[in-house]
């Protein structure tokens, strides 16, 4: 028993565990202040002795007080010298502080029972059951040593004292204490009697309080160590949700200018999830030269599981729409995966667009997401359709496809559910009208500061409020494309421009080079053939040309206001003649009509048309 | 389009570079007159040729026709798959020599 107390008390000479360090300090705080509580009351003892207010023997008080403010004065310095913080500083606290009570037991014995009770009491919040045991050794060593010492000068409990028969008691003295030592009482009876009646009931007590402390140290231990195991659990969770965050980040495209290199649009995201990671999401991607693919997306549910099966959703429309599929299509492939295999419940609402930049012609499917807002002329309005079934809900389902044609300078603004349904203090909803109001004030911004301006609304407007959806925006102005036809007059040196110009835009589109000479030698053909014979007898006039490119043909529109003629008519040169019969005429629009898949001519509003089709798929 | 012009053993080979089309087929046609005044032996060499429109063509005949006539030798040398191609469509595979 001795040798695990022994065990016991080694145990507190080292330093204190880190997880325990805080509390420690903390302990130290509570310690120094009873401490230092100790010693006003010690004082205000005093005082209320000095005062006539508090009867007792002057020797005993000043004893006691004074004993008392020196044993715990060190302890409260050293404290606040060492602010709290040395492991040592609570051997010190507790050991002082149980000498001073058991001191201050010494000469006020039974008046003052429950002091020696505080320090076990206190060496609890150290949460060390080694601490609380070596403070309770202490307190019953101290406690027995200050009993001895009490019996012979400290106050005298009437009620253990056996008088001798028949001792009358007449009160001459303020003390009876006193009285009694000075009628020469029994030594040994009064120390045999205290120890039984005063010191035995009293010491029971305090083991009783010792046991009660070690065991509320030991619970605190435990808390402590499981707190520390929460915090470290949490902080590995935290660091993993950053790096999610990161990762999630890296999915999405948040670099701006996206396309610095295309002027036909311009493009601006904005993403902020309320938690680590979020469940909405945007992304563009050009398909091909002439094609802008956009999307916005909110996976039901927050944080990591809606951000996972976003990362999926992402994925599989990014890859979709590389293909060169419509947006039905895409959502009908998408669907379909994410049905498979989907026993979380979780879906997507998704609004995808494909831009032909150079047509401004949107083609759109809406699988169950808030419509977006269209912005024509400076009035917003937003554009319904159908919306179709969520993606990830059921299987086979159908989401057709919408067009829209975007004139040039229309916005086409994407969002989620986190901008309309953002809340004040007062549970009121941002709203669509607030939304269509501040884009009413922003609309001529570049896209931008288009979206900031929308941002900052919502953030004035929640102000106060804690950010509680995901706040997911995409803004996109179609610009249109450049010049897609070039006017001339019709003289020899206007080829040319008319071919550098359809060149231009053939190497955009990224048309084989064997076309490309194909073309040349068309524009060539077609273009000197009004330049020759198309204004006669001295009338001059203009040549234009119009050229569309898109991934499966190439078409040029010849137009002038020449005489009429139709190209198609003429017969084809005999390819077979001899060299001698060979003619020169007719071969130029032979080549035309040999290397171009289709042709076609009209004549209209006193101008000849022709429409030449080169197909660049077979 | 450049046509750079040598003359070995009085036989003259004209090289042609870049592209041959209406707005310049004429300095072909006047190159190749000038070189027809010395010579009844002419080579195009059409190695750097890109492609040629039906101007192109035109004076092909021409200089071939002007050369049958004088009884010379016109060869068309190191012709590209492209203008090969238009000489195919066109049956002037059939009246020129190619090489």
């Amino acid at each position: 028993m001795l040798k695990s107390i022994l065990n016991e008390i080694k145990r507190m000479f080292r330093k204190t565990d880190e997880v325990f360090w805080h509390s420690e300090v903390q302990a130290n705080k509570l310690v120094t202040h009873v401490v230092g509580l100790g010693i006003a009351l010690l004082l205000t003892t005093w005082l209320l002795h000095v005062l006539d207010i508090f009867p007792m023997s002057s020797t005993l008080i000043n004893m006691a007080v004074w004993v008392g403010i020196v044993e715990l004065s060190i302890p409260y310095i050293l404290s606040h010298y060492f602010k709290q913080e040395t492991w040592w500083l609570k051997l010190v606290l507790l050991a002082s502080l149980t000498l001073a009570c058991a001191s201050a037991d010494v000469f006020l014995s039974y008046k003052v029972p429950l002091l020696m009770t505080i320090p076990v009491l206190l060496s609890s919040r150290y949460f060390s059951r080694s601490l609380t045991k070596t403070v309770a050794f202490l307190t019953v060593i101290l406690f027995t040593l200050s009993t001895i010492g009490s019996v012979r000068v400290g106050v005298i409990d009437l009620n253990v004292v056996t008088l001798p028969e028949n001792t009358m008691i007449t009160v001459i003295s303020r003390f009876l204490g006193n009285s009694f030592r000075a009628i020469g009482l029994d030594e040994g009876m009064l120390m045999r009697n205290t120890l039984l009646y005063s010191y035995l009931p009293k010491l029971l007590t305090y083991i009783l309080v010792a046991v009660i402390s070690v065991n509320i140290a030991e619970r605190g231990r435990a808390m402590v160590l499981e707190q520390a195991a929460i915090t470290q659990k949490t902080s590995r969770i935290e660091s993993e949700l950053t790096l999610a965050r990161d990762i999630q980040k890296g999915m999405i495209p948040d670099e701006f200018p996206a396309f610095p290199d295309r002027n036909e649009f311009d493009l601006y995201a904005i993403m902020k999830p309320a938690r680590e990671v979020g469940g909405d999401y945007y992304d563009f991607a050009l398909i091909d030269n002439s094609h802008l693919a956009f999307v916005m997306a909110d996976v039901s549910g927050k944080s990591i599981s809606a951000s996972l099966f976003m990362a999926v959703a992402k994925t599989l429309m990014k890859s979709h729409a590389k293909n060169g599929l419509k947006p039905s299509e895409i959502f009908r492939a998408v669907n379909n995966t994410l049905c498979d295999g989907n026993k979380t419940g979780l879906f997507v609402t998704a609004w995808m667009g494909i831009l032909d930049l150079n047509t401004g012609k949107v083609i759109y499917a809406n699988a169950g997401h808030c419509p977006p807002v269209i912005v024509r002329n400076g009035e917003p309005e937003v554009l319904s359709c159908k919306p179709c079934f969520i993606l990830g809900g059921m299987e086979n389902m159908e989401y057709p496809d919408f067009e829209i044609k975007l004139e040039k300078g229309d916005i086409i603004y994407l969002y989620t559910d986190g901008v309309t349904e953002a809340e004040n203090v007062t549970n009121e909803l941002y709203g669509t009208e607030r939304l269509l109001n501040v884009i009413r004030g922003n609309y001529n911004c570049d896209m931008k500061e288009f979206c900031d301006s929308i941002e900052n609304d919502i953030h004035d407007f929640e102000k106060g409020n804690e950010q509680f959806d995901d706040l997911t925006m995409l803004a996109l102005r179609y610009k249109g494309s450049e010049a897609q036809s070039i006017t001339l007059p019709a003289v020899v040196d206007s080829i040319e421009k008319v071919t550098e110009f359809v060149n231009d835009r053939l190497q955009k589109g990224n048309v084989p080079q064997k076309i490309q000479t194909q073309i040349d030698v068309v524009i060539d053909e077609l273009t000197s053939n009004v330049t020759k014979f198309a204004y006669r007898d001295g009338k001059t006039g203009d040549i234009s040309v119009e050229v569309d490119v898109n991934e499966d043909e190439v078409t040029m529109t010849f137009r002038d206001s020449g005489i009429p003629f139709n190209p198609l008519e003429q017969a084809d040169p005999d390819v077979d003649a001899p060299l001698e019969k060979r003619k020169i005429g007719g071969l130029g629009l032979f080549l035309v009509r040999k290397t171009m898949d289709k042709l076609n001519y009209v004549y209209e509003n006193g101008q000849n048309v022709l429409t030449v089709i080169k197909k660049l798929r077979k | 389009m450049d046509i750079k012009k040598e003359t070995i053993n009085g036989k003259t080979v004209l090289y042609l570079e870049g592209r041959l089309d209406t707005s310049n087929s004429s300095e072909l046609e006047n190159a190749v007159n000038e070189a027809l005044e010395t010579t009844d032996d002419l080579e195009l060499d059409l190695s750097k040729l890109e492609y040629t429109s039906s101007s192109g063509l035109r004076v092909f005949l021409l200089t071939q026709k002007k050369v049958s006539e004088k009884n010379g030798s016109l060869v068309v040398s190191n012709v590209n798959e492209y203008i090969m191609e238009i000489f195919d469509i066109t049956g002037f595979s059939t009246i020129l020599n190619i090489q």
